[in-house]
Parts: C-alpha cells; sequence; structure tokens
C-alpha cells in the first residue's frame, strides 16, 4: 500500500473525527484519540509493521466494554456513544492499516461518524467538513483504482475526480432537497440541550456575582420596513416582586384561534405596522418574541398562546429553530388588564415611597414623574455586570439605590417599577431583548444573549408606557467579515437546518408554476427570491461548459470528419456496426449491407480517407465528396 | 498500386493457396526493410513461402538449416589461407544474400544465434576487423518450431525484438488443402518461377514506402496503442520504442503494397497485432493469452481518430 493512500485514508479519518468533535455534546477528551490515530498512521507511513492482532482485538474489546458503559451510564445517550466508539476504533484502527479492506473500513466509519454529527450539529463548519469529505472519497476511490492498475499517474485524474465530485455535490443537494421531512430531527434527539440562556422567566436579583456577556446568538430578525429607533423585543411581563424576585402570577394564558400556520390576534392597524421574519434558537423557554402590539403571528406550531399582558408562548418543546413572520404596530399595549398587583410593593421596601417622592418634588403628571425617575437612575448609577452581593437579609434594592449605586439592567428596572409603584402609578417589568447588531449584508438584525434586557412598562393615560432607565452602551462595531459569515450562518439556519415539509412544497409549487404566473406567490418568502436566479444561473453555466467542450470538440475537427460524423450517425442506425470502426471497416461493413446508397457511401467513405489522411487532395474530390455527402443524407 | 507486387501477390497465391495474408506480410516486410519470424509447425509451407520469395524477385537465396553444433562461420563465413597468394583471404558465408532461410533458428546455440541477429541489425559483418557490407536488399526469413522444446534455444525477447514481424502461416482451410493435394506441388513448381521485379525496383520501392505521407493523428494513435501495452494489467512487459519505429515502419509499407501514399488508422490496425504481439510479456502466470489476440483487442478499444 502506498504511503500516499494511506494518509489519504488518515485524511479522510480526520475529517470524520473533527465533524464530530466539531458537534456539540461529545466530550472532549476524545480529542485525545486524534494524536493516537496521526501516531498510527505515521507509523504506517514509515513502514513499521502494524499492531498485534492480540493486541489490537483486546483494545477493541475494552472499547466495546467501554461503549456498553457509555451508554448506560456516562453520556446516556446512544449517538454520542456511536460516536465515541467510531473515534477509539479510529485510533486503534490506525495502528493495523492493512490492504485491502481497512481502509474500507475507515472510510465507512468516517460515513458513520458524518452521519452522527448531522445529527449532532448545527454548525456551518459541518458542512466544510462535508465537502472535504466528499473530494476524499473520490480521490480515494480513483487513487485505489490507479493502485490497482498499476498506473502511476494522477494528472488525468484530476479531470474526472472533479467532474465526479460536483456530480456528487449537485446529487448531494438533490437529495437533499427531496428527501422526505417529518417532524423532529431524524434520532428524534432534542439538541436544546447545552444552550446557556441569558433571557429567563425568572427575574432574580442579588444572588449573581458576575453576569458575562454570552455572546450565543438567540434570534435573527429582519424586520419591513425597517425602523429608526431601537428594537426592543418583548417577552414576557413580571408583577409581583417577592423574596427579591420578579415572579409572573396575575397572567392567564389563552389559545389564539387561527389555523395552523396563520394566528389572528386583532385587526390590522391602519397605520404603519412592521413585519419581522424571525428565527428564534432552541431556548429553554415557550416564549416568543417580537415587537410590541402583534396582531398577526405565521409560525408552523399546533396552538398559539397568549396572556393578558401580551406575552406570546408557542407550546411546544422545539429541538429546533423556531421561524415566525410577526406583524405589529409596535404601539403601547392598552392598559385592560389594569390590577392591583401592579401596585404592590415588598413590606420592607417602605422607605422607598419617601426616597420617591423627594424625586419627583413639584411633579404633577405620571407621565413627568415618571420620565424623571427614568433620567435620574439614568444619570446617577452606574451600569456594572459586576455586583457585590448584598449583606445577609439586606435587600438587593436598598443595596442597589442607596449603596452601592451600581447594578445591571434588572437592578434599574426592578428600582423604577418598585418606585413608581411607591407614589401610585402602575407598573410592570418586562424582559426579552434590546437592540442587536445590524447585519447590513442580509438586512437583519443578530440578536444575541447578551442583549438580553430587563426594562420598564407604566400605566399612564391608559397605556403601557416603555421606560428604560439603564443606561445606554455604547454600540458594538462588527468588521465586514463578520457580518458576511453571520449572514451565511442565517441562511445556512434558514435553508439548511430549517429545511421542512413546507420549503419543499413550496419548492415544488414554485417549479411547477408557470413563470408568468409566479407574481401571485407571495414574493416576500426567500426561496422564491433566490432560488429562481441560482436554478437559471447553473442552467447557463452548465449550457456553457457544455457549449464550451462541444465547440472544443469541433473546432479539433476537420470538415470532413463533421461530414463523416454525421453520415457514421446515420449509418450507426441502420447497420449494427461498432463505433470505433475506421472509415475502410465501415465501407466493407456498408457493401455487405442492403443499403441501397452502399457504392455511394463506400466511396463517400473512400474519399474521406484521401480527404483527411491523404497528402494532397484536387478540389474535385472536395466537390465529389460533399455531392456524395448530400445525396446519401438524401437517401439513407 | 505499383504492378510488380500484384504480380507478385498472383504468383505467390499460385504456389502457396489460401495464404493471401501471410504472403502480402512476407511482401510488407521486404519492403519495409525488415526480417520476418514464422513460427509454425513443419509443413505448412513455410520453406515454400521464402523460396518463392526469393525466386519471384530475383533475389539470391540462402538456406541455413539451423543445428545445435552451427557455428557463427559457418553463417557468416570465414578467413581462409590462400597458399597461392600468401594471404588469408574472406570466403562468405551463407548470410550474403539477398533472401536468407534461417530454418529452425531456435535449434542452434545462442552464440549462434546472436551472430546471426547482429548482422541483420546491422546489415554488414565484421570479421577480424574487415567490415563486409551484405547485399541489398537483404531479408531473413526465420522459422521456429513452436511444439518442440528438447534441445532448443528459445530467442530471448530482445533478438525477437529484432525481427519486424512474427508470422503464422496455420493450416490451410478445407477447400485449398483439397486443391493443394489435386495439384502436383512439389518444388518444381517453386523452380518454375521467373522474376517478376528486379533487386533495383525493389530497392526503390523500399525508399518509396517511407515516404508515405502520415497525418499527425495517426502517429497519436500509433503512440497511444504502444502506451496502452505499457500499462496493460495482463501484460508485463509492454513495447519498446524500436517497437513502435518497426510498427511506423511496417504500416507505411502495408499501406504501399495497398497502392496509397498516405497512411490509414487501418493500415496501423492491419500490421500491429503482428508487428507488436511477439514484443510483448504477457503476466503469463496470470492470463493464459494469446499475445496477437490480445493486441487485437487493445487495438479495438482505441479510439480511431477523425
Amino acid at each position: 500500500m502506498p504511503p500516499t493512500y494511506r494518509i489519504l485514508t488518515c485524511l479522510i479519518g480526520l475529517t470524520g473525527d473533527a465533524s464530530l468533535l466539531l458537534s456539540e455534546g461529545m466530550f472532549m477528551t476524545f480529542l485525545l484519540t486524534v494524536p493516537f490515530m496521526l501516531w498510527g498512521y505515521y507509523r504506517g507511513v514509515k513502514g513499521y509493521p502494524s499492531a498485534h492482532r492480540f493486541v489490537v482485538g483486546g483494545l477493541s474489546l475494552i472499547t466495546l466494554l467501554y461503549f456498553f458503559l457509555d451508554v448506560t451510564t456516562l453520556s446516556r445517550d446512544v449517538i454520542v456513544s456511536v460516536g465515541h466508539l467510531t473515534m477509539i476504533f479510529h485510533a486503534i484502527k490506525s495502528f493495523d492499516i492493512k490492504d485491502p479492506w481497512d481502509p474500507l473500513q475507515v472510510f465507512f466509519m468516517a460515513l458513520i461518524q458524518l452521519l452522527l454529527a448531522s445529527e449532532l450539529t448545527r454548525s456551518m463548519v459541518f458542512a466544510v467538513v462535508f465537502v472535504f469529505f466528499i473530494i476524499g472519497m473520490v480521490i480515494a476511490m480513483f487513487y485505489s483504482h490507479i493502485i490497482k492498475e498499476g498506473g502511476r499517474r494522477i494528472r488525468p485524474f484530476v479531470r474526472p475526480i472533479t467532474s465526479l465530485t460536483v456530480i456528487i455535490m449537485l446529487l448531494v443537494v438533490v437529495l437533499f432537497l427531496a428527501l422526505p421531512r417529518f417532524r423532529g430531527s431524524l434520532w428524534g434527539k432534542s439538541l436544546s440541550k447545552g444552550i446557556k440562556s441569558g433571557f429567563s422567566e425568572k427575574v432574580r436579583l442579588g444572588t449573581l456575582e458576575e453576569i458575562k456577556l454570552d455572546p450565543t446568538v438567540v434570534m435573527r430578525v429582519s424586520v419591513q420596513p425597517r425602523q429608526g429607533f431601537r428594537p426592543y423585543w418583548r417577552g414576557m411581563t413580571f408583577d409581583i416582586y417577592l423574596d427579591n424576585a420578579w415572579l409572573n402570577v396575575i397572567a392567564e394564558k389563552l389559545s389564539v384561534p387561527g389555523e395552523r400556520g396563520r394566528f389572528n390576534l386583532d385587526n390590522p392597524p391602519s397605520e404603519r405596522h412592521f413585519r419581522q421574519e424571525i428565527i428564534l434558537e432552541p431556548l429553554d423557554t415557550e416564549v416568543i418574541f417580537s415587537l410590541r402590539g402583534v396582531y398577526r403571528l405565521d409560525v408552523d406550531a399546533k396552538r398559539l398562546l397568549i396572556d393578558t399582558t401580551g406575552t406570546l408562548f408557542v407550546p411546544e418543546k422545539r429541538a429546533k429553530r423556531l421561524r415566525y413572520i410577526a406583524y405589529s404596530s409596535n404601539k403601547p399595549l392598552l392598559t385592560d388588564d389594569l390590577n392591583g398587583v401592579y401596585l404592590q410593593v415588598p413590606d420592607d421596601l417602605g422607605w422607598l415611597k419617601g426616597f420617591t417622592e423627594e424625586i419627583v418634588r413639584g411633579l404633577k403628571t405620571p407621565l413627568e414623574k415618571a420620565e424623571t425617575i427614568q433620567r435620574y437612575l439614568r444619570e446617577n448609577y452606574r451600569y456594572s455586570l459586576k455586583v457585590k452581593p448584598p449583606s445577609p437579609g439586606e435587600s438587593p434594592i436598598k443595596d442597589f439605590l442607596i449603596t452601592t449605586r451600581e447594578g445591571y439592567c434588572e437592578y434599574y428596572a426592578t428600582a423604577m417599577v418598585l418606585m413608581l409603584r411607591s407614589i401610585g402609578i402602575p407598573a410592570r417589568v418586562v424582559s426579552g431583548y434590546v437592540g442587536g447588531e445590524y447585519n447590513r449584508y442580509g438586512d437583519y438584525y443578530i440578536i444575541r444573549q447578551k442583549n438580553a434586557h430587563t426594562w420598564v412598562e407604566a400605566a399612564i393615560d391608559g397605556l403601557w408606557q416603555r421606560f428604560d432607565p439603564t443606561p445606554p452602551e455604547p454600540p458594538v462595531e462588527r468588521t465586514v467579515i463578520a457580518l458576511y459569515l453571520d449572514f451565511l450562518k442565517l441562511k445556512w439556519d434558514r435553508y439548511v437546518i430549517g429545511f421542512s415539509r413546507y420549503d419543499q412544497k413550496r419548492l415544488l409549487r414554485f417549479l411547477s408554476t408557470p413563470v408568468r404566473k409566479r407574481k401571485d406567490i407571495d414574493q416576500t418568502t426567500l426561496p422564491q427570491r433566490y432560488i429562481f436566479p441560482i436554478f437559471a444561473a447553473s442552467v447557463i453555466f452548465a449550457l456553457l461548459i457544455l457549449g464550451y467542450n462541444l465547440y472544443r470538440r469541433r473546432r479539433a475537427l476537420r470538415r470532413e470528419s463533421i461530414y463523416y460524423l454525421k453520415i457514421r450517425r446515420l449509418l450507426e442506425k441502420r447497420l449494427d456496426i461498432d463505433r470505433n470502426l475506421t472509415a475502410e471497416e465501415t465501407a466493407k461493413a456498408v457493401i455487405a449491407s442492403n443499403i441501397e446508397v452502399r457504392t455511394e457511401c463506400a466511396e463517400f467513405l473512400k474519399l474521406y480517407n484521401l480527404l483527411r489522411f491523404g497528402k494532397e487532395h484536387s478540389e474535385n474530390d472536395i466537390i465529389r465528396f460533399r455531392l456524395l455527402y448530400k445525396r446519401i443524407k438524401e437517401r439513407i | 498500386m505499383v504492378s510488380w507486387i500484384k504480380e507478385l501477390q498472383n504468383i505467390l497465391t499460385s504456389v502457396i493457396k489460401g495464404k493471401d495474408r501471410a504472403i502480402k506480410m512476407a511482401i510488407v516486410t521486404l519492403i519495409a526493410r525488415g526480417h520476418l519470424l514464422i513460427e509454425d509447425v513443419p509443413g505448412v509451407g513455410k520453406t515454400t513461402l521464402a523460396l518463392s520469395l526469393a525466386r519471384a524477385t530475383d533475389c539470391s537465396f540462402q538456406r541455413i538449416q539451423f543445428t545445435s553444433d552451427l557455428l557463427p562461420s559457418d553463417i557468416l563465413g570465414v578467413n581462409i589461407y590462400n597458399p597461392d597468394r600468401r594471404e588469408f583471404e574472406f570466403r562468405q558465408g551463407p548470410i550474403f544474400a539477398n533472401i536468407v532461410l534461417a530454418d529452425e533458428i531456435n535449434r542452434t546455440n545462442p552464440k549462434t544465434q546472436s551472430a546471426l541477429l547482429e548482422a541483420m541489425n546491422e546489415r554488414r559483418v565484421s570479421i577480424e576487423k574487415q567490415t563486409y557490407p551484405l547485399p541489398s536488399p537483404f531479408m531473413v526469413i526465420a522459422t521456429q518450431n513452436p511444439l518442440e522444446y528438447h534441445g532448443t534455444f528459445p530467442l530471448p525477447e530482445s533478438q525477437l525484438d529484432r525481427f519486424m514481424m512474427h508470422l503464422r502461416i496455420g493450416y490451410p482451410e478445407f477447400e485449398y488443402e483439397k486443391l493443394v493435394l489435386k495439384e502436383v506441388r512439389d518444388l518444381e513448381s517453386v523452380e518454375s518461377i521467373t522474376p517478376v521485379v528486379s533487386k533495383e525496383e525493389i530497392l526503390k520501392a523500399q525508399e518509396a514506402a517511407q515516404e508515405v505521407h502520415v497525418d499527425d493523428s495517426l502517429y497519436d494513435y500509433l503512440l497511444k496503442i504502444v502506451a496502452r501495452t505499457r500499462n496493460h494489467e495482463q501484460i508485463r512487459l509492454g513495447v519498446s520504442t524500436r517497437g513502435a519505429q518497426f510498427l511506423l515502419r511496417a504500416a507505411r509499407a502495408y499501406a504501399y503494397v495497398e497502392g496509397r501514399d498516405y497512411l490509414l488508422p487501418d493500415d496501423i490496425k492491419e500490421v500491429a497485432p503482428l508487428v507488436i504481439g511477439h514484443r510483448i510479456i504477457l503476466k503469463t502466470r496470470t492470463y493464459i493469452r494469446d499475445a496477437e489476440v490480445l493486441v487485437k483487442e487493445i487495438i479495438e478499444k482505441i479510439a480511431v481518430p477523425l
């Protein structure tokens, strides 16, 4: 076995391992198998003998035992355990690669690893690894063929290798588009674990020492029309503050009427409204986010719930991304749900009333008072993610307002709500996300866990007015590459990971609709916008390649050869002749046949030989040749 | 077609019946300035072919029966002391003829074989610092009996290489064999052959044949065939560059015999099995094959130039 083939085998094994290691859920300890594997292949390339079979067998047995342990106690997950198993086997096998079946075993294991990884990962890197795997496999295929045939040169195989790779890629795309989809993933495994949450259905103060900004992307939102203000992606509200934590007590969940896929909450507003296309990562909550004042929501779910405070829920355990389109007015909600609870202040915060009245002295309207409190908090307190827990028994709010005078949004919002309540203005805490990075390449917002935010809604003049007492942060500038990569990731998430039955139906409908009628289809859905140009471009590209090849072949041919080929094709229809016959042999076959123009054919073929291979020929020969060509073509 | 070639063919076919192809190939070899190796069982007309070719071409003819005790000097000639002139003078061996029939060449020892083959290749004989050119045209027709192995020295591949063509005559077909039986056919019929062509005409034809026009695509075609023999899975040793040269020369001569001044792929197709067949070594342990058939198969699969 040549060393190059060994190295190729090693690389394919590595793509398998890499695909697994890049996915979530694998134990990182198994990274250690990679150096062992490399060592094994290194030994092979250097020509050391393979490991003793008892050693290999013994290790394999131990690995199998470990596998059972893994499934039952360690990872308790069949997919992850099989992944671990294949990685160890890769390492063991690398010490024992012999002709001709062992490389095949490695390829097969790598394939299994890729299948497992496809189930475990949602990362775009997987696509890159997959492409490497395909290229590696195709090269290995050709290479093993070359070895078998005893050839040495690879150069003539470069073109077939490339074209085969491209064909396989296209096939994969077609298969991907056409494969039947079911709800959930292939193995029915949940992918939600491992995602840390910045948004939580509980808001508790004074327990965490320091909050780390988590850059995990939570959702991506494209808003139309683009708004000029800082967007607040409203999640849920909290009404009672008890034991330093906010609770949601009074809200009642109601089912929203609507058929599957489209839920109407309200009449569309006459003024301007916002259409938000949102792709939400799997979170540990049923709450979904949007701009306030949703009147219609399109989501692929059985049920949609709304509570009295305007929080929306999709009551399904989600393993995949949720994609939904929300139509919002982005106007303050009406205070229909006003309740005494919104004036609740914990007993131990009695001093707060005096503290607040001091600030709002002389102001008359609730709006002025609220704005003053907001300004007061913004200007006199310092934003900090590092908050020391208060001494036992001490209220974290008192600590924030009087002692440390620093905290993060939850402190600000809590403080403001309680201050408003203490002077008789109903208020509540709202949590969700704020802002996000605007990606101008894809015209959408990237919202990360670190954008999680809490703010205040106060019932003033019959509306839940929004206040945000937290001092604004300076905006983060991202590099072009980072933005573009995220744009690619969005498309990957939407069209590869999130490719669903509905997308299949839409694609099918799109392809089966005549071009003229296409305007009727909802133009705003993304595949239609992109697939047609891509499809057209690839067809044009294929035609160009085909044309170029034909042109090249034709250009290489002389004119008489083209005539000859045409006649040959005609004759091939009539006679059972091999494609690789010479003109002479064809002539013999024609003479022996019962074709009526056989003598002309024979003369034509003879003339062809003269014109094509002869040293010199007269003008008459050419004229005769063309004449014969026409005559045969007419009569055959 | 040059008229004498047709005549020559006619005369030879009248003597050796049903063997048109073998006769044609013998003429092709002569015109291509090559040597012919005929391998077949005794009694199918090897000697008759050689003899009648010599007769009909007005060429001198010598026959050497190879035996195990034959010495190089028996073929090439020897310096003999002339007592009258008091000096050594060279006495030509039987190789000094236009057409030499080396009968059962594998019966003699390698030393003698190589002496012959060297002379064949260089077309001259060197003895004791003296070089004597061989007559022109010069052609060796060697025969081999494929069935007898005892006491033979099979020609090594490197020497087989010197022969342009390796021909098998084979038994005549039923009809022709019947004709042979009916007719009185012995050496008399060969004796009665009168020359139809002079040596000069042959030499002219030899020159003209190498002027046959070869289209560039046919060089590619020929080299593709040669290259395929080198990377074929059933072949251990493929065709050398000299083999390729021989193939081209033979094909040109074939085109000339066919009466054309340009080469066709058909010419290459026709002569290649005979020119290449004995130049390749098969992986005999795995594949028991006939080299000639294999070469034919190879050629069938190579795309004919358009």
